[in-house]
């Protein structure tokens, strides 16, 4: 089979698993975004420290909730406070007369179902007003479902491309031997007799392709991190959150290398085998 | 046993190579088939290995209606037939040996019965010292006899010849001939594509004569030389 098949599915194999890492980025990077914006119920003046764990329960109740958290007013202006170093004078005198409402963080499962969630919590009679960050949302919910099918197709298109690039390389070495299988077909030969040794050398060279794939990745994914650890502030800029680290996807990534090119090499070289076959 | 009624084969439409043959031939019998170049013996060899199909008429070989047959059960018909190519069909990259061996394997035969096996035909044809070549170390006249060797391993029910003798001088000829007789008397049917009227006198047996894809002779004749047959088994 040879050097060029085994280039050709090392970098089929490439694209693939550097497209599945920036996907996975993605994920991550919408998640942590997803993360940072929870719903705001603000609280109607009336209700007295007393019912809060009540409120909380029935929040709880709800569908889609991942958790309640009880933010007091005293805590808010704490933050407040925090934030606006310079103007702690102005709020020190705050903190007799607190003007703000006590709340709570909500934390949402499904950002998709995010305005039924808004809805039941403005039913509550304890609720003020809720905040949240409607709009963003779903434009969130949006780019995910875009980035799921463009990855989708995207990893589809480059298997199936793969897999065409590989017939076709394989279809060489196979037109070589057209003759030879010709000959086993006439003294009896079954096609599966004929294919096994071309089926062992595709599976062969798509299990060393996947190998190579997965060095160069190694090397590749890891010399990449390495600049954005040393530039902090550009992560910061784009992003909330860490990257994937290599480590946490290294046997999935190795897995899926061997797995797709071994398929992929043992699939390709029988494929071309199919022709010669038809006599 | 083979039964063709009324098969023609066409390689290219509207032009019939074969034309309306009809052969009967018995589980025992042997067969010389004649006929000038062209005349469409090849493609009746062709037709009886379900190399080429015929586009009417019946075609029955060794109890498989070649006109039905699955594919996928092509392989296990085949193993039921021997065949010498006219142009050998060996595998290049393979030795002599293993050449031979490979029908065997094919089948999966055991190991020791292959090694057995495959060095008795080798002697037969009296390539001993052969075994290890590649076919195109071979001479015209070894190869055929190489082809020969494998269309006999698998001691098949039916043994097709194309030209056995083709590449070969006189004497051997008539040694190969004789081989196929003995292999014959000990109940192989045997059908062999010669134009060689000399060896067909001398040993006799049934004779076919093919023209334009019709048979136009199909008869017994009486051979010169019938004691000579029975010594090479
Ligand atoms: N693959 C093919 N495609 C088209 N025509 C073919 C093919 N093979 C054979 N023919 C034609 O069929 C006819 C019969 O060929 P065939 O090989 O059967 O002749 P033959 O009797 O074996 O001749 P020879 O004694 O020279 O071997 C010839 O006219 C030949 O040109
Ligand atoms: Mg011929």
């Amino acid at each position: 089979m040879g050097i060029a098949t085994f280039c050709v599915l090392m970098v089929s194999l490439l694209l693939v698993g550097i497209s599945s890492l920036f996907v996975m980025n993605i994920e991550i990077l919408l998640g942590s975004i997803e993360n940072k914006n929870e719903i705001v119920l603000f609280l109607k003046d009336d209700v007295t420290e007393d019912k809060i764990p009540e409120a909380q329960e029935s929040i709880s109740m709800l569908p889609n909730i991942v958790y309640v958290k009880y933010y007091p007013k005293e805590t808010a202006l704490e933050n407040y406070i925090a934030q606006m170093k310079e103007y702690e004078e102005v709020f020190d005198s705050l903190k007799d007369d607190n003007p703000l409402p006590d709340a709570f963080n909500i934390k949402i499962e499904d950002t998709s179902k995010i305005t039924e969630t808004v809805d039941a919590l403005s039913e509550f009679s304890f609720t003020e007003k809720v905040k949240a960050p409607t709009e963003f949302a779903q434009i969130l919910t949006r780019l995910r479902k875009v980035v799921f099918v463009v990855s989708v197709s995207l990893l589809s298109a480059l298997i199936l491309v793969s897999l065409i690039m590989i017939s076709n390389s394989t279809r060489a070495s196979v037109y070589a031997r057209r003759r030879e299988i010709n000959i086993m077909k006439y003294v009896g030969a079954t096609n599966s007799f004929i294919r096994m040794p071309f089926f062992f050398e595709g599976l062969f060279t798509g299990f060393v392709s996947g190998l190579g794939a997965y060095a160069v990745t190694y090397y590749g994914y890891n010399a990449l991190m390495d600049i954005i650890a040393n530039n902090i502030s550009f992560w910061e800029i784009i992003g909330v959150s860490e990257p994937l680290p290599f480590s946490e996807v290294q046997f999935m990534m190795l897995g899926v290398y061997l797995c797709i090119g071994a398929v992929i090499g043992a699939l390709g070289s029988v494929i071309s085998t199919t022709k010669h076959l038809q006599v | 046993m083979v039964e063709l009624k009324n098969v023609c084969v066409a390689y290219n439409k509207g032009h019939n190579v074969i034309n309306g043959i009809n052969i009967h031939i018995d589980d025992g019998d042997f067969t010389f088939i004649v006929g000038a170049s062209g005349a469409g013996k090849s493609t009746l060899i062709k037709l009886l290995l379900k190399e080429v199909d015929a586009c009417d008429g019946t075609v029955m070989v060794n109890g498989y209606n070649l006109r039905t047959l699955k594919k996928n059960r092509v392989p296990k018909f085949r193993r039921t037939i021997g065949v010498v190519f006219q142009d050998f069909r060996l595998i290049p990259s393979m030795t002599v040996y293993e050449n031979i061996a490979f029908v065997l394997r094919v089948i999966n035969a055991p190991r020791s019965y292959i090694k057995k096996r495959v060095s008795y035909v080798i002697g037969l044809v009296g390539l001993q010292n052969k075994m290890k070549s590649y076919p195109n170390e071979l001479s015209g006249g070894e190869q055929q006899r190489v082809a020969l060797a494998r269309a006999l391993v698998n001691d098949p029910k039916l043994l097709i010849a194309d030209e056995p003798t083709g590449n070969v001088d006189p004497e051997l000829s008539q040694e190969i001939v004789g081989l196929l007789k003995a292999i014959n008397q000990c109940g192989t049917t045997v059908v062999m594509v010669t134009h060689e009227h000399e060896l067909v006198k001398h040993f006799g047996g049934r004779l076919i004569n093919i023209n334009q894809g019709t048979v136009i002779y199909d008869d017994v004749i009486d051979g010169e030389a019938e004691s000579l047959t029975d010594d090479s088994i």
